[in-house]
């Protein structure tokens, strides 16, 4: 909720990104998958949020591996 | 897994908790999403979770932007409540001060949903303020849409956000 209301793009290779809303951007959708518990990407439907390099990273990314845990 | 509470969006084990949130804190085109910090409730940490069939879109020409204040290229003037009632303009074409109604381009503001800045109609330069924010003048300038440029129209006043 900064002052420019950018929203999360989740970018070709899972890199999550700050960017203004466009219209039908299927790479700025996410939806709640209720069984594994994670938050996937309405671009790439298999890929799951996550914290990168298992927790030991700084940013956060989509991955196609969605293991469900912690990160 | 992530899970949401109240504007955080929370990550991690008991006692090792983090928040989304952007890099460096900036709200700048293309910054990196975080997720390393504790929650600490700042402004970039905080995230709304909007719907897509209920999100309403950007407002278009002539509509009211709420979040600013203004109305879409919908030319206007910006009159000061002191005595004499002097219009917000332009000296040199570039420097913004106060001076009586003369009906220039120069007195004539809009603003531009595309860059969430106000311009003026004499070039299309935007609010700025100078030495990118260091300094308390004021000017118009190319557009960039750095925190320097985003004002809403709050009140009576004129709040720069960034």
């Amino acid at each position: 909720m900064m002052p420019m209301r950018r929203v999360i793009r989740c970018h070709g290779g899972g890199w999550m990104h700050l960017n203004r809303w466009v219209k039908n951007r299927n790479d700025q959708l996410f939806w709640f998958d209720e069984k594994t518990k994670t938050v996937r990407s309405q671009q790439w439907k298999n890929y799951a949020m996550e914290r990168y390099s298992n927790g030991g990273h700084p940013y956060m990314r989509a991955n196609s591996s969605v293991k469900s845990r912690w990160w | 897994m992530f899970k949401v509470d109240g504007s955080s969006i929370l990550n991690g084990l008991p006692g090792k908790v983090t928040a989304v949130s952007i890099l460096n804190n900036q709200d700048v085109e293309s910054k990196h999403i975080t997720v390393n910090e504790k929650p600490d409730g700042r402004i970039s940490q905080q995230w709304e979770v909007v719907y897509a069939d209920e999100w309403k879109g950007e407002p278009g020409k002539g509509e009211l932007n709420e979040d600013f204040g203004l109305y879409i290229q919908r030319p206007f003037y910006i009159v000061s409540a002191l005595n004499d009632h002097r219009y917000l303009d332009l000296i040199s074409n570039k420097y913004m001060v106060i001076k009586t109604r003369n009906g220039r381009k120069t007195q004539t503001w809009w603003f531009d949903q595309a860059s969430y800045t106000i311009k003026t109609k004499y070039n299309n330069h935007s609010w700025d303020i100078k030495s990118a924010g260091k300094s308390a003048d004021m000017q118009v300038y190319s557009t960039n849409s750095q925190w320097f440029q985003i004002f809403k129209y709050q009140g009576n006043q004129f709040v720069n956000v960034g």
